[in-house]
């Protein structure tokens, strides 16, 4: 079992929005996926309710409810059961020292960051408890304005560059909020869409990051050995 | 990847369609113990970081679905004592009197009391913040003062005397000023001799705008053209080394990728490098406005580096014009004086 978390120190950045994402292409690719929701609002909660409202199956992706200071002990369930290959965590902006402690679980963290001088302000926090967990991670910048030469974002990705790996460039596109407010995602919404190219191309980046992390089970060590 | 068979799912799941619409915020949790250590950090290569176990929590019994949005619960404490049970009791509804007011209590009111909120807590790094910076500005300012004040006590006696003289008057704003020219000359402070300058009325008013842009350098001194040359190179040689400094060697194969992002073109070229070795070579011509021109378009990435070098380098060229005009009004003055 994998954990792909969310970090974010300011909101609307789009954590949600790529955590369901991420989620659902990891679904449709065979694997049992579990969300957990962190953020009070509950926003990936809502649109997984509108998702799966009626259905008769257990659906996949899934959601744990759980309350935040149980998630640790809940993952520990989930790896003991054997009932799930990737958590995908979900969080507030916050970096709320009880975030490092689920942070030093993850396998790779994702940092979602607009280009947008008030969200670089912002980023300094939250590189440094990131890195302070010392998981692999890489950013996102997201919500860029479309269009081949934009100053905005030719400046701010090398910056990131700078400071860590850049998994992706997501532009500002309408499929999002559009398929967030049926309960899908861009990628399924418009499967030919932009937003769905910039989506596969971002889940191959984030799938190779955690296949790079992926360590056997302790039963098969115990083989190996 | 084939389709694994969902195992029987722990009731951690919400049921479809069900999911709390809320959920606890992380700032109510009970305070959690010491963070663990950190782990050692990923190597920056591409090769996996160690993998870190799990932290072993016990685990919970499993988390039933809370109907509502689920609340703290106190840990479960032994049966007390009857006398126990009256503290207890006191405890308790002191526990639920300050729970019920706690919204009630202004930030300074908890902050009184200790309890770190985190708007307290910024406010207080903020107010600590700025009493350090003012009680070394006043230390600052008492030095200087007392050493006007010294200074001033003998210019007067000095511009007495000389008044006494019939050209005093001129060779006391001549030497004042001189000595203010001398100061932005080299890496000297200058704001002793600035003020003294204006006691004596030397004239130094006219000067007042271009003096204003030097003030951050009035306790330090600007720094001469030896200086940013040297600080220049050290900058440059280390941000453009591979592999160091600025310019970490994965950076340009990370922009190649991202790249493929955005645009199928190759990536714009970085301009930053040949940027730097022409205004080296305006350096050693001892072009110092030239030298700022080219620096000021290095591309974002380098611009952090070169920043403060920046505005050292300008400030050196506004105090080389400005001792220059010191010069042509010194020798006006000296024409004056009698021969
Ligand atoms: N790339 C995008 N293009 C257009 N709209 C987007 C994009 N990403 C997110 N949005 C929209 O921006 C809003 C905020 O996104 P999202 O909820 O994913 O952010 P968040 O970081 O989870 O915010 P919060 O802090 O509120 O949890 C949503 O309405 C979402 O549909
Ligand atoms: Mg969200």
């Amino acid at each position: 079992m994998q954990i792909l978390m969310f970090a974010k120190q300011k909101g609307g950045v789009g954590a949600s929005t790529l955590a369901r994402e991420m989620g659902t292409l990891a679904a449709a690719g065979g694997e049992r996926v579990v969300f957990v929701d962190l953020d009070p609002q509950a926003s990936l909660s809502k649109w997984w309710n509108r998702r799966t409202a009626g259905a008769a199956d257990p659906p996949n992706p899934a959601l744990a409810a759980t309350r935040p200071d149980q998630l640790l002990g809940v993952l520990n369930h989930l790896r003991a059961t054997d009932s799930t290959d990737l958590v995908v965590i979900d969080v507030p902006p916050s970096v709320h020292g009880f975030l490092l402690g689920i942070m030093q679980a993850a396998d790779v963290i994702i940092i979602p960051v607009r280009p947008t001088a008030d969200d670089f302000e912002a980023l300094p926090d939250i590189v440094d408890m990131v890195e302070r967990a010392g998981r692999r991670y890489a950013f996102v910048l997201t919500q860029a304005p479309t269009g081949r030469r934009i100053r905005a974002v030719e400046e701010a990705v090398p910056i990131l560059a700078r400071q860590g790996r850049v998994a992706g460039v997501v532009r500002f596109r309408g499929a999002f909020p559009a398929a967030g407010a049926v309960g899908r995602t861009a990628t399924e919404y418009e499967p030919n869409g932009k937003a769905a190219a910039e989506m596969t191309e971002l889940w191959a980046y984030v799938g190779a990051e955690l296949r790079k992390m992926h360590r056997p089970p302790p039963s098969n060590l115990a083989a190996v050995v | 990847m084939a389709r694994k068979p969902q195992t029987e799912l722990p009731d951690v799941f919400a049921k479809p369609g069900q999911a709390p619409q809320r959920n606890t915020p992380i700032e109510d949790l009970p305070k959690p113990a010491e963070p663990a250590p950190a782990q050692p950090r990923a190597p920056s290569g591409d090769q996996p970081a160690p993998a870190a176990a799990t932290p072993a929590l016990p685990v919970p019994a499993p988390a039933a679905r809370p109907a509502s949005p689920p609340r703290a619960v106190p840990p479960p404490c032994p049966a007390p004592s009857r006398s126990a049970a009256r503290g207890v009791a006191m405890l308790a509804g002191a526990a639920v009197l300050v729970a019920l007011l706690a919204p009630l209590l202004e930030d300074d009111l908890l902050g009184h009391y200790g309890f770190a909120t985190p708007a307290f807590r910024a406010q207080h790094e903020t107010a600590l913040m700025l009493s350090r910076q003012e009680q070394k500005l006043r230390e600052l300012e008492q030095r200087l003062n007392e050493a006007v004040a010294q200074l001033t006590a003998t210019s007067a006696d000095l511009q007495q005397s000389a008044m006494r003289s019939t050209d005093g008057v001129a060779w006391g704003r001549l030497l004042s000023l001189g000595r203010v020219a001398d100061a932005l000359r080299g890496p000297t402070p200058f704001a002793v001799d600035l003020a003294i300058a204006k006691s004596v009325g030397a004239g130094i008013d006219e000067f007042q705008p271009d003096l204003g842009k030097l003030s951050a350098y009035a306790n330090t001194g600007v720094p001469t053209f030896a200086d940013l040359n040297r600080e220049f190179r050290r900058i440059a040689d280390e941000a453009l080394r591979p592999g160091r400094g600025i310019l970490p060697t994965g950076l340009v194969r990370r922009l190649t990728e991202l790249n493929q992002w955005t645009s199928s073109s190759p990536p714009p070229a970085d301009p930053t490098p040949e940027l730097v070795q022409s205004a080296t070579a305006r350096l050693n011509d001892g072009d110092l406005a030239e030298t700022i021109a080219l620096v000021r378009q290095v591309s974002g990435a380098y611009q952090g580096a070169f920043a403060g070098w920046l505005q050292d380098a300008q400030a050196r060229v506004n105090a080389d014009a400005l001792v220059r005009r010191i010069d042509r009004s010194l020798t006006a003055l000296a024409r004056e004086l009698p021969r």
